[in-house]
């Protein structure tokens, strides 16, 4: 049953294409941003909080490792080229074939610039920043 | 001479990421399949073939119908509906016709080869059209036409 499942084997698509990463390494932010809570004093002990957002921080992160392997490290390099015009699609279903989550990161850009680990157990962390998941 | 890609439009939009954004696309432009795909291409003749045979088999008792004078040319929906109607299996039909199509043998608007995460987002309708399409307009030499029309 959904409820009773975690979401532990996602598709990755970034840019139309299905995207191989190291399992267990998947992550991402809603980009709802951060909630600012301030308390006001109205003197004599009498205190209550004013809320806020901060819209700097409403952006979707997502994570994920990849291994150095040929056509993964080109494709971060096209990921990079192509600035802030990747597109970034998760989606995991159950067993059955029914959705559990969908979240799509548009004008992702991966800000990061990785170092390429070479070498038998290694791998390549990638983060793209985007616009609030839809 | 004979047709090299042809375009099918799909009743429900499937998304594909440009340019930033996740946008709709209605149509799909379907190329000619190579000799790279002869496994796939020549598994699915047979399997026309076969649906052709078994619905002769199944309908022997009943009374052909009559076909117009001018209807000489067999298209995507007459394909669809003879695969339907036949014992053939069919999920075996929709898999060949994948790997066809992954093997660049479709294009989403902007001149893109179609991948899974777009084959997988078609919906049932043009999927099953598509099939009779694409062996209407490919698969079919021009002399099984002919025999039909005997």
């Amino acid at each position: 049953m959904a409820d009773r499942q975690t979401l532990y084997n996602p598709i990755l698509v970034i840019n139309n294409v299905n995207t191989k990463f190291k399992p267990n390494t998947l992550s991402y932010t809603e980009g709802f941003g951060e909630y600012k809570i301030r308390t006001r004093s109205g003197g004599g002990g009498a205190a209550d909080t004013v809320f806020s957002k901060d819209v700097e921080t409403q952006y979707s992160i997502v994570k994920f490792n990849i291994f150095p392997t040929k056509d993964l490290v080109e494709l971060a390099r096209l990921w990079k080229s192509l600035d802030n015009e990747n597109v970034v699609t998760i989606t995991d279903r159950d067993d059955f074939g029914n959705e559990l989550v969908s979240r799509t990161f548009k004008f992702a850009a991966m800000i990061n610039d990785p170092p390429v680990n070479i070498g038998a157990d290694t791998d390549v962390e990638i983060i793209f920043h985007s616009d609030p998941a839809i | 001479m004979k047709k090299i890609e042809f375009e099918f439009n799909l009743s429900v939009p499937i998304k594909h990421h440009k340019g930033g954004e996740s946008v709709d696309c209605s149509k799909l432009i379907l190329r000619a399949p190579s000799a790279n795909d002869r496994r796939q291409t020549t598994r699915l003749k047979q399997l026309f073939m076969r649906a052709i045979q078994s619905t002769q088999k199944n309908f022997a008792d009943q009374q052909p119908i009559k076909q117009k004078k001018e209807q000489t040319k067999l298209d995507g929906v007459s394909v669809t509906g003879l695969l339907l109607m036949s014992d053939i299996d069919l999920m075996e039909c929709y898999d060949q016709l994948k790997i066809i199509l992954l093997n660049n043998c479709a294009f989403i608007e902007n001149e893109k080869p179609i991948t899974e995460f777009h084959f997988n987002q078609l919906a049932d309708d043009d999927l099953e059209l598509l099939l009779g399409e694409y062996i209407a307009n490919f698969l079919i030499p021009s002399w099984m036409e002919k025999m039909m029309n005997q």
